[in-house]
């Protein structure tokens, strides 16, 4: 058996180099220790990220969804009314064209001014649709 | 010799297939979270769409309204129109069917006017205004 530095070096600093050496492990040991404490850290960090995504994106839905009702509710509302209104201004019109000419002009003036109101023009303040929403003496009146 | 070499080199290659994992495994978590976000944001803008197909399905119920509205005074003004075609036309006796007749005609001009959609295609300004509030 040869007795020189090089034969008699462990074997595991021979074969592995030197990250298998005594000292490199401890490193190794510490690099993992550290790794999977920011592994721990960024599991937390990132859980906390999704779980807000998640409720930021569950508010704007449900803000949405009110919306949507709101709107909804509020044009499919005006739409009946509208249609009621504009029945009875025709048949105003009808009548004041056979007995009472001098109404057709004031007659006609509310058919086109409700005609060119839009229903939609109201959309754009969601507080005061609420309100004439829950005030139906407000609101169905042309 | 070269069998206790293997089993060296495995216990060398384990803890960096370890840090490699956890490696990976962290830029998974940021991973998963990017994914969720991309989620989240096509939910909020399938819900955003959904109100604006209903609010398109509005803007048909208006186009019939306005179209209902455009045909009886368009029926009224022809009748009127028809009418007047009838007769002798005397001044004195027919002034009022004409003013009718007129009045009616103005009418249906003041309704075609009605914009439905603005230059850019969208329902109305208000819309606009929706449309943002819910993208905020």
């Amino acid at each position: 058996m040869s007795t020189s530095p090089l034969t008699n070096a462990p074997i595991t600093a021979k074969v592995v180099g030197k990250a298998a050496g005594p000292l490199s492990a401890a490193t190794l040991l510490e690099e993992i220790i550290k790794l999977t404490q920011e592994w721990i850290q960024v599991h937390e960090q990132e859980t906390t990220k999704r779980a807000l995504i998640e409720a930021e994106a569950e508010v704007q839905i449900a803000e949405i969804h009110a919306r949507r009702d709101l709107f909804l509710t509020y044009l499919d509302k005006t739409f009946d009314e509208r249609e009621k209104n504009f029945e009875e201004l025709f048949t105003r019109l009808d009548d004041a064209l056979a007995n009472a000419p001098d109404a057709v002009g004031v007659i006609l003036s509310s058919i086109t001014t409700l005609a060119l109101k839009s229903p939609f023009a109201d959309l754009h303040d969601p507080v005061v649709l609420r309100q004439k929403l829950d005030d139906p003496s407000a609101e169905w009146e042309v | 010799m070269a069998a206790g070499g293997m089993v060296l080199t495995g216990v060398a290659i384990a803890p960096a297939l370890l840090i490699g994992g956890i490696t990976l495994a962290i830029q998974g978590e940021k991973a998963l979270t990017q994914a969720k976000k991309y989620k989240a944001d096509v939910e909020v803008a399938e819900a955003s769409i959904e109100l604006q197909i209903d609010l398109m399905k509005r803007l048909r119920r208006r186009t019939d309204e306005l179209r209902s509205v455009l045909d009886r005074l368009d029926q009224r003004a022809s009748s009127s129109l028809s009418e007047l075609a009838k007769l002798d036309f005397d001044p004195d006796r027919d002034l009022l069917l004409l003013q009718q007749t007129a009045l009616l005609m103005a009418e249906i001009g003041r309704v075609l006017s009605a914009h439905l959609l603005n230059p850019n295609g969208d329902l109305s300004e208000e819309s606009l205004t929706i449309i943002e509030r819910n993208a905020a």
